[in-house]
């Protein structure tokens, strides 16, 4: 009978730090879905609800400023309004913001769409001394209004019985609308300005208080201060990261050995062991043992983002970045790039301007991300004992240092007529909840782990078979077909110090992921981890390996990488070209490091 | 008395007269409420000078230097 009705479909929408994601949250509660958008790159966010008698439906859209097509990422928002073509759309609001929160509520009223206020931050505002008559607001808009608390779900019954009730009434536009219209569909904002003076003014008004968001931005953002600050900051969340997440790393790479001992034993046929131990085990498993490193990195990259620090990182360093080519937006999926480049190249969609984008995306390859510390950590372990720790930061900063000189030299080459603005707003400041960043770093490593079981798992089982044939060979050894091309590829690298065919077959296999340089070379030599650290030394000087390192740091840093850039970019061409520059990068930079090691007599 | 959102001093509240830039980034700009009329006031400046934040509607707001610059204002 009842269960009959249709699913009532509701968009949410809203302005970047209204607290969007946090209504999300406490309204779809743990039954929220992850798709992409038919066509595009964008991910749908979708969660269904029964409430009362009713299925609901609710679509995240894209946080905007505006849905009027002015630019390519709010067009976006548009075409999805018109795509999922939602019977119902709540616009959450930031009641301390309202005036420049409603004039996309008059945008979203002249695409004749059905729209439910919810204001948030209510009690925040209250502290600010915000003075608000909803009432009479309601009835200037002629729009539903409720009342919530985001953070907490408050209220969050009410907006759905509204929903409810909306769905069941015909769409009505406010008569006020026409005479905000510039042309059918555009809203004239000047005159939206007007009315929300005249009409909205009388029943709103802030009496500045002193607000916690100055102090803490009079020592955040202070001449002298801001910086140190920035530094330590930073050095924290790696610090935290590193020392969180090697046990846990420990833990992990402990279970999947002894996985792959478990299907050693367990009598499959020869091959399958084979194919499960050492490319599905060894491959998948060796990319899974970085996801805690990855998620402790993003846990404390969105606790930043929520407390509303990293814009003022942005806006602190955009006139360093700026110098460089690039905007101070860079920054978020910069540090993003040290946990895994997937995600962060997925983070520049921030940047509106298309170079600058573009620039953002060619040199995120170059932050060292997660998984090619395990490389760093084995051969500065072997070759560096007394110094690893400054010469893993050495590698991290050099990939800095590449990936901003690369920022000048493209700002060059790419051209662009369009104009390029930085204009970001500062969120008030403001207590990050458990859930939503954990939700929030559970999301990016939950890209990392998608990686690791699509694009490296098909990469994994090429890379198998390659070794394996033809049949009867030794896995992975010099008469495979992998060792035969090792073979042929291995005088490119004896400039460059690692002249045995096994370095360049481990780099081979390490564009599925750079960590699984480490479980090839135990492969081709036949021992463990622990045998490495002995083996190693017989075919390599700590100049090679200091050198090998620096190639491993540039080159292509996955497949996964290079198939999210093609993703996001849209352009074969800028794929190749990014991943021939990479390894032309690495090559030189290589082949200076060892030439001129030995020439100073380094070897 | 008229003049540039750039050399407004900090805390001298103005209200805003034309935005001088190319269409999408005025428009962009009117999406953060920097429309006509509206008044605005400089509140930090970021340690190395550029960008600058301004107060606008109840929300705090980074431009570039480069932008302030072509947006005149006038104060009382």
């Amino acid at each position: 009978m009842k269960q009959n009705k249709p699913t009532i479909t509701v968009g949410l929408i809203g302005n970047p730090n209204t607290g969007k994601t946090s209504l999300l949250n406490a309204l779809t509660g743990l039954n929220l879905h992850v798709g992409n958008w038919p066509g595009k790159t964008v991910e749908k966010r979708q969660g269904t609800i029964n409430f009362q008698d009713r299925k609901i439906t609710i679509v995240d859209l894209p946080g905007t400023y505006s849905i009027v097509p002015y630019s390519e990422e709010e067009k976006i928002s548009r075409d999805f309004i018109i795509e999922a073509n939602p019977d119902i759309i709540i616009q959450i609001i930031d009641i301390n913001a309202l005036e420049r929160n409603l004039l996309m509520t008059f945008e979203l009223l002249a695409m004749e769409k059905n729209l439910i206020l919810a204001f948030n931050f209510n009690k925040e505002a209250k502290k600010r001394g915000i003075n608000i008559d909803v009432k009479k607001i309601q009835e200037v808009l002629q729009i539903p209004i409720v009342l919530i608390e985001a953070n907490t779900g408050e209220n969050k019954n009410a907006l759905l019985e509204q929903v409810i009730t909306a769905s069941q009434k015909k769409l009505k536009t406010p008569s006020y609308l026409a005479s905000l219209l510039k042309t059918k569909e555009e809203i004239s904002h000047g005159q939206a300005m007007n009315f929300i003076k005249e009409k909205i003014h009388p029943f709103y008004s802030t009496k500045q208080r002193k607000n916690q968001t100055k102090k803490i931005d009079n020592w955040l953002l202070n001449k002298y201060l801001a910086f140190p600050f920035f530094i330590l900051i930073i050095y924290l969340m790696f610090k935290a990261t590193f020392t969180i997440s090697a046990p846990l790393i420990n833990f992990i790479d402990n279970f999947f050995s002894w996985l792959g001992k478990l299907v050693e034993v367990l009598g499959l046929p020869a091959w399958l062991t084979s194919f499960l131990a050492e490319g599905l085990i060894g491959g998948v498993g060796s990319v899974l043992t970085f996801v805690p490193l990855i998620f402790i990195l993003f846990l404390i990259i969105a606790l930043l983002e929520d407390t509303g620090y990293l814009t003022r990182a942005v806006v602190l360093v955009d006139r360093l970045f700026h110098k460089f080519g690039i905007t101070g937006r860079t920054f978020i999926p910069m540090i993003l790039g040290f946990g895994c480049n997937v995600p962060a190249i997925m983070a520049t969609r921030t940047i509106r301007n298309k170079k600058e984008r573009q620039i953002a995306i060619f040199i995120n390859s170059f932050m060292s991300c997660g998984a090619r510390l395990p490389v760093y950590v084995l051969f500065t372990g072997i070759f560096f004992p007394k110094n690893a720790t400054l010469v893993i930061m050495l590698l991290y900063l050099t990939g800095v240092a590449v990936a901003f000189v690369l920022s000048v030299i493209l700002s060059h080459l790419i051209k662009s007529a369009e104009e390029n603005a930085l204009i970001i707003e500062l969120p008030p400041y403001r207590w990050p909840t458990l859930r939503n960043t954990v939700k929030h770093a559970w999301y990016q490593t939950s890209l990392f782990i998608k990686k690791a079981g699509t694009i490296i798992l098909g990469a994994v089982i090429v890379i198998w078979l390659l070794s394996s044939l033809p049949f009867g060979v030794e896995y992975g050894s010099d008469q495979s077909i992998l060792g035969k091309i090792g073979q042929i590829i291995t005088p490119i690298f004896a400039p460059l110090g690692f002249a045995h065919w096994t370095f360049a077959i481990a780099l081979i296999f390490g564009l599925v992921a750079k960590e699984v340089i480490i479980g090839t070379m135990g492969t081709l030599y036949g021992v463990s981890e622990q045998g490495l650290l002995t083996i190693i030394p017989n075919y390599i000087t700590p100049l090679g390996a200091f050198s090998f390192l620096i190639f491993v740091l540039l080159y292509i840093p996955c497949l996964a990488t290079v198939a999210v850039i093609r993703k996001e970019t849209g352009s074969w061409k800028f794929t190749l070209a990014h991943a021939l520059t990479t390894i032309i990068i690495a090559w030189l930079a290589a082949f200076v490091v060892y030439q001129i090691g030995l020439m100073l007599e380094f070897s | 008395m008229k003049t540039i959102l750039y050399k407004l001093p900090l805390g001298q509240k103005a209200k805003i007269e034309k935005i001088n830039t190319p269409k999408t980034i005025k428009e962009r700009l009117h999406t953060f409420g920097l429309i006509k009329n509206v008044v605005i006031a400089p509140i930090k400046t970021t340690p190395l000078g550029c960008p600058r934040i301004y107060q606008c509607l109840n929300t705090a707001i980074a431009i570039r230097g480069k932008l302030a610059k072509q947006i005149e204002v006038e104060t009382k």
